[in-house]
This record gives structure tokens, sequence and C-alpha cells, in this order.
């Protein structure tokens, strides 16, 4: 626990560095999965981790390092630039030519079947495992209460629907996982609306919890500040009636409700999903980090769900505006003077033609 | 016994039967009893065999002659088709795409199925809603334009709201049903290694595979040229490798296609540049190849007639080949970009041939499925093409077109975004007009 407050406490840029390192060791355990009595030769476990190498390039800088965040310390025509923002999609490719040359040279007759399955056991894994949590990652930088409250939210509905459960429990709720109950199901859900509920006001003011950060800082437990007029928008209150009663909620507690709901109703479905595999693998456990819950992917396996939830609600519907002047600007950005003199009348001549 | 063998094996003609008689008899005349009944059947054996050794190559070769036909007849009949399509408009060969999809789709999971599981899980169902899933993925953008697109659905409706400002969330739910679907077959079916390996399969294949589609979509919109180019550098490298190594074949190239060779290879590479050098440059003499529709229209056969584009203007520019003189050649600049892709179709696209191979070694099967009389199914004649479309896209995007990709990117992003900041951004883009 301690260990979770400090984590939180050290900076945006710390905790995007652990959700890196947790799908890393999530991804691990898949690899181990996928590998049969035939073992592997060096090329097998080079292919695998090819696969996340690739993964990551093509995900970091979308949701790792964006444009935006890298701004002051990777400049404009430097070779990082060049690799992670100009070429990306180009050298994309072209990595993703080689893994298939060196691939298809490095199927043996009697093994085809057993490569084929496991690269695509490992691709899968990678999706899942790498690519989905990454999203997670990337709204750490709208404020450390995206982080926090999503995954509370999930851990809050698996442990309350636990216990209701086992002291309620009577009508099982899937075939899956025999363990879980209707009655656990419903009380998790209403004691995760109680929580996001609560949780909100005390954390209405909190500076830190609620500023965005819009660059990357490496001094761990810095200040993080902001003008008020960030925090003010999540303070606008929203009036509902249900029912004749009015209900006066925030615009924090309003968007806090709509992930409850979501990670009540739809994340456990990531663990379902997760028990199905289990099952048709025949084991009982992903891996063996933690002793008596089993591997890092039977915890995580919600959260990657619901974090990619909050990115497309942070992004989507709370900050639409800002993402969308974002990708302007980074496409405008990349493009020559002589591109966007040519944009203009463009535009012009189309908004003519439309209208 | 040997009157027994004989009348078993009897598909001899009458005459031959009399021969064996007459032999037998004369033989049974010169030895002991013994040997000579010996050597009669020895005899017979190898007369029996050796007739039915000329018989089976009778029909064998009397199947390969019919194998070359229908051969033949398919692939004229699957050219004139495509010509067709094409002709009949860009909707029509995109639609065509579709179906290849689809159908390649379903045949790559019938290799790695068992028909019976199946049918029980009722497994088809959530491979095609991983299927259009994957399509929302790429459809508004990779494939169509925004400015091509913007006038079909108005600006405030629900549909260009879902397709355009709101797209990777319809992206998201799709693919979040997609997954509640599947845990809901799952408990109601069971099976579940069969499902779990299914839908892992079909997840990765659905996405691949819409992309190379998207890829080929997008390059017909940048001009049939392109689209027509790659198929053909693709193809013609395969029949002058195949030629090539007929003559000259010595020393195998990969252990997953015996029958490709490494001289077939280079030569067909050699061979492949020339004529697509050639080629090239006299496709790109025709206007119906061309153009770039700018609009998307339901009606068929159309006839398009612009200002070809920079790249396809041919010009007269000399070589000067040293002792063998000066020549003058009629070079457009797609010549040399026709060079790069015929490079890329000649060392790389065969990868997909190969790795078919591997699929269909790894499951024990000779073809794909019996779709197409003569040639297995779709896959086995799509196989190349699939790393060709993936490469035009880029080339298109990142080389050929790059101002335009540039410029059509920043004005999707533009026509996302609300009245006020499109109003803002347009007087911070006016400066620099003026300045120019």
């Amino acid at each position: 626990m301690i260990a979770w407050i400090v984590l939180l406490n050290l900076g945006h840029f710390y905790n995007s560095i652990t959700t890196l390192i947790l799908s890393s060791i999530c991804y691990k355990e898949i690899i181990t999965l996928s590998e049969s009595k035939q073992r592997t030769n060096l090329f097998g476990k080079f292919m695998d981790w090819y696969i996340y190498g690739m993964m990551i390039y093509y995900v970091l800088p979308m949701n790792y390092l964006k444009p935006k965040l890298v701004e002051s310390f990777i400049l404009p025509d430097s070779f990082f630039h060049l690799i992670l923002f100009q070429y990306h999609s180009f050298i994309l490719f072209c990595l993703f030519l080689i893994a298939l040359v060196l691939f298809v040279f490095s199927l043996e007759l009697d093994k085809c079947q057993y490569q084929v399955e496991k690269l695509t056991m490992n691709l899968l894994g990678a999706l899942f495992v790498v690519f989905i949590p990454s999203f997670a990652s990337s709204n750490i930088y709208k404020g450390l209460y995206w982080l926090l409250f999503p995954h509370i939210c999930v851990v809050t509905n698996d442990v309350f629907s636990y216990t209701l459960g086992q002291i309620f429990g009577r009508t099982p709720l899937i075939k899956i996982s025999p363990k879980k109950t209707w009655e656990g199901f419903i009380g998790g859900l209403i004691c995760t609306y109680i929580m996001a509920f609560i949780l909100p006001i005390y954390l209405q003011g909190s500076q830190q919890m609620l500023c965005s950060m819009n660059e990357i800082r490496i001094r761990p437990f810095a200040e993080v500040a902001c003008s008020n007029v960030e925090l003010e928008q999540y303070s606008r209150i929203i009036s509902l009636e249900m029912a004749g009663i009015q209900i006066h909620l925030t615009r924090l507690q309003f968007d806090s409700l709509v992930i409850a709901t979501y990670a009540s109703l739809i994340a456990p479905f990531g663990g379902f999903f997760a028990s199905g595999v289990k099952r048709a693998l025949n084991i009982k456990d992903f891996g063996n980090a933690i002793p008596g819950h089993g591997g890092l992917t039977d915890r995580f396996d919600c959260h990657g769900l619901m974090g990619i939830f909050t990115y497309f609600y942070l992004n989507y519907i709370i900050y639409k505006d800002q993402m969308v002047a974002e990708n302007l600007s980074n496409v405008l950005n990349s493009m020559t003077n002589e591109q966007r003199i040519a944009l203009l009348p463009q535009i012009i001549s189309q908004i003519q033609k439309l209208q | 016994m040997p009157k027994k063998r004989t009348q078993i094996q009897s598909q001899d003609t009458s005459q031959e039967k009399i021969k064996q008689n007459i032999a037998s008899q004369q033989l049974e005349n010169l030895k002991t009893p013994l040997q000579a009944k010996t050597e009669e059947e020895t005899q017979q054996k190898i007369e029996i065999e050796t007739n039915n050794e000329e018989l089976a190559q009778k029909i064998a070769k009397r199947e390969k002659r019919q194998e070359v036909k229908t051969r033949a007849v398919m692939a004229f009949f699957m050219i004139s088709t495509l010509i067709t399509i094409l002709c009949m408009g860009h909707i029509y060969t995109q639609i065509m795409i579709y179906c290849l999809l689809v159908v390649s789709i379903f045949e790559i999971l019938s290799v790695t199925d068992e028909p019976e599981l199946n049918e029980k899980t009722n497994f088809k169902y959530v491979v095609l809603i991983n299927l259009v899933s994957s399509q929302m993925i790429f459809l508004p953008n990779i494939v169509l334009k925004r400015s091509q697109l913007d006038y079909l659905f108005e600006r405030e409706t629900i549909y260009h709201k879902l397709i355009f400002e709101y797209h990777y969330i319809t992206v998201f739910a799709m693919f979040t049903f997609s997954i509640i679907y599947f845990v809901f077959n799952l408990i109601r079916y069971g099976n579940y290694q069969y499902q779990v390996k299914g839908y892992g399969i079909s997840i990765i294949m659905s996405i691949l595979g819409t992309f190379v589609a998207s890829c080929y979509i997008f390059t017909l919109y940048q001009g049939y040229y392109w689209f027509v180019f790659g198929v053909f550098a693709v193809v013609m490298n395969d029949v002058c490798a195949h030629q090539v190594g007929r003559r000259f074949g010595k020393t195998k190239l990969i252990k997953l296609s015996p029958k490709k060779t490494v001289e077939g290879f280079l030569g067909g590479a050699f061979g492949a540049l020339l004529s697509n050098f050639v080629f090239s440059g006299y496709l790109g003499q025709w206007k119906w190849l061309v153009c770039q529709k700018p609009n998307i229209s339901i009606s068929m056969f159309e006839v398009l007639d612009c200002t070809a584009g920079e790249i396809f203007q041919s010009s007269p520019q000399a070589f000067d080949l040293g002792p063998f003189g000066i020549y003058i050649f009629n070079i457009s600049p797609v010549m040399y970009h026709a060079l790069a892709i015929s490079l890329y179709a000649s060392f790389i696209a065969p990868f997909g041939g190969f790795m078919a191979s591997g699929f269909k070694r790894a499951y024990k099967k000779k073809d794909f499925s019996n779709t197409i009389p003569g040639h297995g199914g779709f896959i086995d004649r799509l196989d190349c093409i699939i790393f060709m479309g993936c490469f035009l896209f880029f080339y298109l995007t990142q080389i050929v077109y790059k101002e335009q990709s540039a410029i059509d990117k920043a004005y999707k992003s533009f026509m996302d975004m609300n009245q006020i900041h499109q109003s803002f951004v347009l007087q911070l883009l006016n400066p620099q007009l003026l300045v120019a």
C-alpha cells in the first residue's frame, strides 16, 4: 500500500514507466505460456521479443512520448525526432517486412504448425497486453486522478463483489468463472457507485491530482501546479432530475460515475476473457509472480480495457477540442512551408463546395 | 496360378493376352516345369507391369493436358472478369476486393478449422463480427480521403459523427461488442480450446487482411494505374521466375516450396524488371488508367478524361551506352517508380507465397480449398499480391504523392474542429500565404 502511495506521488513520468514495465512482465508471462514441450531455439525467442519491440515502437509516439511532451528536449531535426515522428510508419513497415522475411526463412518443415501458432499467440498477447494498456499510461498526463480513479474502481468492484458474493451469494453469474454470483455483481456495482460519489468530493480541490502536465519532468516528487481555470471546469455543477428527485453533481462526480458504470459492467468481461483463455490452455494461473494470486496478467487483465475506455472518454468527450487541436498541430508541424501554403486554398475550395 | 494372375489384371487388350499365352507356352516347352513356371510368372509380371506403366503414363498425360486446359481457361476467365469489373467503375472494384477479402479470410480459417466444431459453436458469426469491426478501423482514414466523403454525409448528421468525428470510439465500441459476444459464445457452446484459438487467429487475420484490402482500395482511388501495375508486376515476376526456373533451375531456394530455385528467382527478377520498365511507360499513356477519380459515384462504365499528372508525361531522354552509341527513349518519371515497385515485387512479394506454403504445410494440405478448378482456392492466387498492397500504400503516400497525403491529413484534422477553432486556424494560416 505504501509503495502505491509513494509511486503515485513520484510524478507522472515514473507512473508512465511503471505501466511500461508491468506490461513487459505480463508479456513475458504470455511468452512462457506459448512455449510448449517443443523447446524453441534462439531464433524463436528473438521473434518473441522482436514482436514486442515492434509493438512498443508503434505505441511509443502515440502514448508514451507524445510530441507535445517531448517538445523541449527532442528538437525538430534531431535523430530521435526523425525516427519517432517523421519516418515512423515507414520504419515500422520496414521492420514488419524484416520480421516477415526472417520468419519465413526460419520455418522448419516439421515444426511449422507450432511456429505459426506460437507467432499468432504472441501477436495476440502483444495486442492485449502491450498495446491496450499503453492507452492507460497516456491518461496520466491529463492528471493523476485519471490514473488513480479508474483502477481503484475496478479493484473496488472486484473486492466488494467477492465479499458480498461470499456473504449473500446464491445464483451463479457465468459458467466460466464459477465463483462469481449475481448478488456479488450488483452489490459491487452499488458499492462502486457509492465510492465514485464520495471520492471526487474529497479530491475536488487537489491540484496534484487533477492538473494536467504538459512536459516530462524527471525530478521525482515534483510539485504539480496549474491555473484554477482547469480545476474550475471540474467543479461545474450538473443537475439531473430522476423520479422527481433533483441531484446536483459536479462535473468530476458525473465523469466518475460514468467510469464506475463501465468498470462494473464491462471491464469484468476482460476477466472472463482471461478465464476463458486459461481454461482453453488448461492452466490455472498465468504465472507465479505474485505468491497466492498467480501472475501479473491475472491482476491486470481488467485494467487494460478500463484504461482504454478512460482514454476515449477523456480525449473524445472531456478534452475533445484539445485533442483535435493537438492532432492538427502535429500534422502542421510535420509539413513543410510550401505544403502549408498549398493547404489553405484547398480548405477554402472544399468549404465552398460544401456550402 | 499364372492363369489367375492374367485374369485378375485383365486390363490388357485381347491381342496382348494371346501374345502372353503364346509366350508362356513357348517357355513351357523349353524349360523344366518349376523353372518354367517361375520364369513365366516373372515375365508375366514384368509385362503386366510395363503394360500398367504405359497405361498409367497415358492416363497421366491426358490428365495433365486437361489440367493445363482448365488452368488456362480459368485464368482467362478470371482475367477477363477482372478487366470487366475494372472498367465498370471504382466502386465495383472496391466491392470485388471486399468480396475477395471475405472469401480469403474464410479460406484461411477453414485450413485450421474443424468443421463440426465450427457448426456446433456458430463460430462464423464471431468471425464476421471481427471482420466488420476491423473494417471500421481503416475505412474512413486509409481507404477514402476525407475530401471525397465529406459531401456524402452532411456535417451534423449522426452518420458523420459516428464515422468521422468519433471514429475511434465507434471502433472501440465494436471491438468491445466483439469481445462480449465472444465471451457469451464461449459460455453457450463450450469447446474452449477451439474457440480461443479460433478467436485469436480470426482477430489477427481480420486486422491484417482488412489492412491489405484497404491499402489496395486506396491505391485504386489514386488511379487505376498503380493498382493494375502493382498486380501486373507480381504476376510478371511469377511467370518469368517459373519459365527461367523450368529451363535453368538447379539450386533450391527454400525448404517450404521445393519447386522454387535460386536461378528462377534471380532470372525472374531480371526479366520482370525489364518488362515492367517497358510496360509501365506504355501503360502510362492510357487516360483510363491514369486519371484520379475525385468523387464517388455509382455510374457504370464511366469514361474518364483529365490531364495526366507530371510523372506520367514522357519525354525523350538520351542514354549514352558508350561503344553502342547513344539511344533516345521516351521516358516518363513514373518508370523510375515502376523500377522500385518491380524490385519489391521480385524480392519481397514472393515471401507472401512462401508464407502461404508454410501455412499449408503446417496443416498438411495441398491447396487451400477447391473453389477455383485447376488452381485451388482464392488464396493460392492472391498470396503473392498480399504484401504488394501494403508497399503500394506506403510508397504512394510517402514518396510519390507525398504533398497530397500531408495535405489530406491536415484537411481531415481541420474538418474535425468546430467552427470557432476553424476560423482561428484559418487566421493563423493566412499571414503565411500573404508573405509568400
